[in-house]
């Protein structure tokens, strides 16, 4: 009892720290309530900390909820990554926070309560609670997508997300309907054992059930053809808010689409790869087109973020392949994408701070001259986003090309690769831009402050995740990394 | 832990430094030149005291930082040794170095890129000291690197001129060249011993088992990297134009320790070209070659900076000539002394150009002797010992490498190493008559030289008067104490000592024909000379080695390279390219207007995408 | 379609679902064509006025204040969470200390809930914040 309270204790702090924020936010108090949700995170961070490496699965108070909520190494390790994101991600707009005037305690309340739904999307064993919980993660993302009520974008970009998602959310009821008519039960277990326990063809409608299941989750990550909402949300949500999206919740996301994936639909392999073939090429090269035809920075990082969620794909189809590696490729790829488009978005907020500027690809030129720094950490993240040898970004793609190798998978890596190669067009197409034009700005000074070392250690962490043989010795290394995602992933057998 | 400080010291102040002189507005060079010179002085005592615990004969230190690499059979560990032979090479370099860091606070006061100064040269120590501390190849390779990228930056230090810069890509070039001799030869000796291990002590208990014609082309590929990194024929050309860096970093970098890197590369292989006596002819060939070459072209030059790199490149050649004829121990001996005269006589040359405001023509100073006898006395004592005159330091090392020659297969070495000697003594005191005792040329009445610029000097000076009796040979009882101390595999050679006592008055007798022709030519003053003579012609041209590598190489080069860029690049690779990237481009164009912002729109491709996947499964199943 | 599971009741549903996303999609598609095709492309400036027949636009003269949606909202936000309280308090003794706990907590989220929205002047007729 004592122990599950313990194992819970993390997402409850999250929920009180949320709940508390949202009292504390009438108050005009100077508060600094942006320190305040990241101390919360922090606990939390460092109360899952304890558990990491230890392998364990405990289905929590099963007694009274069933198997629906369980807390293993593979939900630990995600909780980690989100925990940790969501720290980033408040820490590395310290500037922008203080820059504007629309976010006050509430903002802080719903970040956590998005936080809070990740983490409960990594534990939930069951579809239901899986469902509640990516639905209390989207509606706090929806108020955060058009919290700045000012800016017509943003309004219009909830709009959007709320409409589509909640299409998109009709749909996962739908496919549990389905499911729970094949198989009786939500619960992933029975599910997996209903699988095993039927021949192969008596599965047509759990296999229709699980497509919308997995329409759905496609949808929020972002997959062609369910992108469209994209580039417009990105764009018109408030700066942490995107980065929140493209990164924390993609992590959560990727956590349930594992814990379904490898846990039950693994076995109705043959069934999905077609569809995520087809899926895989239409994002791959989708996601490249919007990517390259976008003049703003926001807009095509956005585009581009659809072409990783089309890596991430490739690795996925390998696994319903068989290759059951490339797992770790995906956990791995999640980490490096999160790195480097952090700490990119991470100086676009530093720079609209500072400098309120729409952040096209006209108001980079000359950056190399007039911020000399930031112009390099910004090559290293694009360099690294395009996944140039010597950076993280290579080395998570060249884990899921490998993979897909391994499973037979040559033309979709083949294709991986080429896309890879036309996003160096759009990722350069910046890095020229700061540096090949000359501008009427003198160099600006580069001070330390909070959002600035961030996005330093983001930087060094690119280099570092690529690079980092044993040459620090003492630091745990890409490979300590892989080490994690497969002890991780082995708690879902 | 304290080998670990050899290494960490330097570069970590050489990070501090730069990490002050770019993030920080701090421009005080007496913070600068403390944290600069603090270093060196630090690691200069941490060496003599671990050398003073080897020459009582401790055991020597092996350190093992950490796993670099592991992959596989490739097993690198980054690992430090501390044996007599680096002892010998880290006591010299880091004391040497550290009186020319002094010596540099004076030269380069008031530079404005003082901070960025110190924190190369502190970066190049650090460099040095693993060189010379690795304890196999692989951290020997990346020292080895890491002082040609010091080399480099140093070189080009006054960026803002472009004959600077060319200089510097000069020397990083040609050092290629030689790099990818060693890394072949890195990668063979890999193929061939790597299985048991990589560290210099595994290598030597597995060299045996290496077929012989694979081992002569490991030797002589190693060569090459020491050709380039050492000056030698072919690659020496960069030399020369390196003297357009700082003076300091001449005497520290281009004279003293880094060029003389491919020769302890060698003595760290004896065991290896012990085994090879045809390539160590063909080392000692290049370096009798080497040695002569440039001791020719040094009588000629009116640089004064150039003619001390030509003499470098000669002394160098006498070490690869030792080291070639299995003489080691005389080899780093000669390493050794000649560090102490060649660093003093840079840091008088570096003295003299500051006091005359950057002149270098030899032939437009004189008379300095009166106005500055704190340089003139010491910078006379490094040529007396430069050209071999007993007693002092160069004379025994000199006489150690023509008394192996001598009583070598080939004693022609001996004869040839007489000539250099003679043409040493003459460039020598050429350079000496005519800068300091010639009437002078110039207009100035007092110069004044820092003391930070001639207190240097005095310790060399004694360095350069005493050095050599550490290593003096049997017939002046002496008894080889150095050549005993480093223990290498030297070639057993004879010579009674009747022979050597004639071999050493002759040796002198010919510095003093050397020194008496200079007199009589320069004494009393001389105009730059005009060549008449083909042969003259060809020596103040430098043998139009520099003209003959333009053309056959680096025209032809470019050619292939404006061929490619004109036809290849622009036509056939970015033709198709554009052609790819065009119709890329246009898709994209298309498909993004299907982004039009109406959420309608959106909802109906999410559902037509549905429906599509929905046919598709209906299909299947 | 070689072993197609017609025997399952459940596949006719989802034939009949991607028909009807075909036929929505073709519907779409057709009506934008013929409309466009059909359409008097009349761009006269009555043509515009929201009311083609002819009464100006004018103020709506029984416009309902936004609070009263407001309210509306929290009255169903709170009034529902009461259905969850019936089943308990019907079968309090059976569900004993657990059932009384889980319902506190229940009711605990709901009054921070409610202190939030009283804080933030949501209750207050006058005076939107």
């Amino acid at each position: 009892m004592i122990y599950e309270l313990f194992l819970i204790l993390p997402m409850m702090l999250i929920v009180l720290g949320a709940l508390m924020l949202m009292l504390l936010s009438h108050r005009e108090a100077p508060l600094n309530r942006n320190m305040l949700s990241v101390l919360i995170l922090a606990l939390a961070f460092g109360l899952t900390l304890s558990r990491l490496g230890e392998a364990h699965s405990v289905f929590v108070f099963e007694a009274i909820f069933g198997r629906s909520f369980i807390v293993d190494s593979f939900s630990t390790l995600f909780d980690l990554m989100i925990l940790g994101g969501a720290m980033l991600t408040l820490l590395i707009n310290h500037d922008y926070f203080k820059s504007r005037h629309y976010f006050d305690g509430d903002f802080f309340a719903l970040v956590l309560f998005a936080v809070f739904g990740m983490m409960a999307l990594s534990h939930a064993h069951e579809l239901i609670s899986a469902f509640i919980s990516l639905e209390i993660a989207s509606l706090s993302i929806y108020a955060l997508v058009g919290y700045n009520s000012d800016n017509p974008k943003s309004r219009e970009a909830m709009m959007k997300y709320v409409v589509l998602g909640s299409l998109a959310g009709a749909l996962f009821m739908l496919g549990l309907a389905l499911i729970y008519g094949a198989t009786g039960s939500t619960e992933l277990g029975a599910i997996a054992a209903h699988i095993a326990a039927h021949p192969q063809d008596a599965h047509t409608m759990l296999i229709i059930g699980g497509f919308f299941v997995m329409v759905t989750l496609f949808f929020k990550i972002g997959a062609v053809p369910f992108h469209a909402w994209v580039v417009d949300v990105y764009h018109g949500a408030p700066l942490p808010v995107t980065m929140l999206m493209a990164s924390t919740f993609k992590i959560a996301l990727f956590a349930v689409i594992l814990r379904i994936y490898l846990g039950d639909f693994a076995a109705l392999g043959d069934f999905w790869s077609l569809p995520l073939q087809i899926l895989c090429v239409l994002t791959l090269i989708g996601g490249s087109f919007l990517a390259l035809s976008q003049s703003n920075i926001k807009r095509m990082l956005a585009g581009s973020s659809v072409v990783h969620a089309g890596y991430m794909l490739i690795a996925l189809n390998a696994i319903t392949l068989g290759n059951f590696n490339a797992s770790e490729s995906i956990l791995f790829y999640l980490m490096s994408y999160f790195i480097s488009s952090v700490g990119a978005f991470g100086i676009l907020s530093f720079l609209a701070a500072h400098e309120h500027k729409q952040l096209t690809f006209e108001d980079f030129k000359g950056f190399g001259y007039s911020h000399p720094y930031l112009a390099a950490m910004m090559s290293i993240f694009m360099l690294s986003l395009a996944g140039f040898p010597s950076t993280i970004g290579f080395l998570g793609k060249f884990y899921i090309f490998t993979g897909a190798i391994e499973a037979g998978q040559i033309a979709l890596a083949a294709l991986g690769i080429f896309v890879a190669f036309v996003s160096i067009f759009y990722y350069f197409r910046l890095i020229a831009t700061m540096y090949f034009y000359d501008t009427p700005k003198t160099e600006q000074h580069f001070g330390f402050d909070t959002t600035t070392v961030l996005i330093l250690l983001m930087a060094i962490l690119s280099i570092w995740g690529g690079i980092g043989t044993a040459l620090l010795p003492y630091l745990p290394t890409p490979d300590a990394l892989i080490e994690l995602s497969r002890h991780a992933i082995t708690s879902l057998d | 832990m304290s080998l670990a400080l050899l290494i960490l010291l330097p570069f970590g102040s050489s990070l501090l430094l730069g990490m002050l002189y770019l993030f920080t507005s701090l421009r005080s060079e007496r913070l600068y030149a403390l944290i600069g010179v603090g270093a060196p002085l630090l690691i200069s005592l941490i060496a003599l005291w671990l050398g003073y615990g080897q020459l009582q004969g401790a055991e020597s230190l092996h350190v093992s930082l950490f796993t670099w690499l592991s992959i596989d059979a490739l097993r690198i560990e980054f690992a430090l040794s501390f044996d007599h032979l680096s002892a010998v090479m880290m006591a010299f370099v880091s004391v040497i170095g550290t009186l020319i860091h002094l010596f540099a606070v004076g030269y380069m006061r008031g530079d404005a890129g003082f901070g960025k100064f110190f924190a190369y040269f502190n970066f190049f120590m650090g460099a040095m000291a693993l060189l010379v501390l690795a304890d196999n190849p692989i951290i020997l390779f990346i020292g080895w690197e890491l002082v040609g990228l010091a080399s480099y930056l140093l070189i080009g230090f006054y960026h803002r001129e472009s004959a600077n810069v060319t200089a510097a890509n000069k020397a990083f070039i040609a050092n290629r060249v030689g790099d990818f001799g060693f890394i072949m030869a890195l990668v063979l000796l890999f193929g061939a011993v790597g299985e048991g291990g990589f560290s210099f002590s595994a290598i030597e208990a597995q060299i045996y088992s290496v077929d012989h014609a694979l081992l002569s082309l490991i030797g002589v590929l190693l060569f090459v990297g020491a050709m380039g990194k050492s000056a030698q024929i072919p690659l020496y050309v960069w030399l020369p134009d390196a003297m357009a860096g700082p003076t300091p970093v001449s005497a520290l970098i281009h004279a003293a320790t880094m060029v003389t890197a491919g020769v302890y590369m060698v003595a760290r292989f004896d065991f290896l070209y012990v085994l090879i006596p045809a390539v160590g002819l063909f080392i000692a060939v290049i370096g009798i070659l080497s040695a002569l070459l440039s001791a020719l072209i040094a009588t000629m030059q009116s640089d004064i900076k150039k003619i001390l790199a030509y003499s470098t490149m000669s002394q160098l050649g006498y070490m690869f000539v030792a080291v070639g004829l299995g003489a080691y121990g005389a080899g780093i001996f000669h390493v050794f002394t000649h560090a102490f005269f060649k660093a003093l006589l840079f840091m008088g040359v570096g003295a003299v150009i500051i006091a005359l405001h950057h002149e270098q023509n030899i032939f437009k100073m004189g008379g300095l002797r009166r106005f500055m006898p704190l340089v003139f006395y010491p910078m006379l004592i490094a040529t007396l010992a430069l050209s071999g005159v007993a007693p002092f330091a160069g004379f025994f090392s000199k006489d150690a490498i023509l008394a192996a020659a001598v009583a070598s297969e080939y004693p022609l070495f001996g004869v040839l190493g007489l000539v250099v000697a003679f043409l040493t003594a003459y460039y020598m005191m050429r350079l000496l008559l005519l800068v300091f005792v010639a009437p002078a040329k110039h207009r100035h009445t007092s110069l004044h030289v820092s003391p930070y610029l001639s207190l240097p000097l005095l310790p060399l000076a004694l360095g350069s008067a005493v050095a050599g009796f550490w290593g003096m040979g049997g017939a002046y009882g002496g008894g080889d104490a150095l050549t005993h101390f480093l223990s290498l595999s030297d070639y057993a050679h004879h010579l009674t000592h009747k022979s050597e006592y004639l071999l050493a008055l002759l040796s002198n007798l010919i510095a003093f024909a050397g020194f008496a022709l200079a007199y009589r030519r320069f004494a009393s003053g001389a105009r730059e000379p005009q060549p008449t003579a083909l042969f003259e012609r060809w020596i103040l041209e430098r043998f139009y080695v520099d003209a003959l590598y333009h053309a056959l190489l680096v025209v032809p080069l470019r050619r292939i390279s404006l061929w490619c860029e004109r036809i290849v690049d622009d036509r056939f690779v970015d033709g198709t390219l554009g052609l790819f990237s065009g119709g890329y481009r246009t898709l994209a164009t298309h498909f993004s207007t299907l982004q039009n912002g109406n959420v309608r729109h959106y909802a109906l491709y999410f559902l037509s995408g549905v429906s599509l996947l929905s046919l598709l499964l209906l299909w299947r199943l | 379609m070689d072993h197609m599971n017609v025997a399952n009741p459940y596949f006719g549903v989802f034939v009949l679902f991607v028909l009807t996303f075909g036929a929505f999609f073709a519907t779409t598609v057709i009506a934008r064509l013929a409309s466009r095709a059909m359409a008097a492309k009349d761009t006269e400036k009555l043509k515009l006025t929201v009311y083609e027949c002819g009464p100006e636009v004018t103020k709506q003269p029984n416009r309902i204040s936004p609070q009263f949606y407001l309210f509306a909202l929290l009255f169903l936000l709170f009034d529902v969470e009461i259905v969850f309280m019936f089943p308990w308090a019907i079968d309090f003794k059976l569900l004993g200390w657990f059932g009384f706990v889980e319902m506190m907590l229940f009711i605990l989220l709901l009054a921070v809930g409610f202190i939030y929205a009283w804080k933030k002047g949501a209750l207050e007729w006058h005076n939107i914040k």
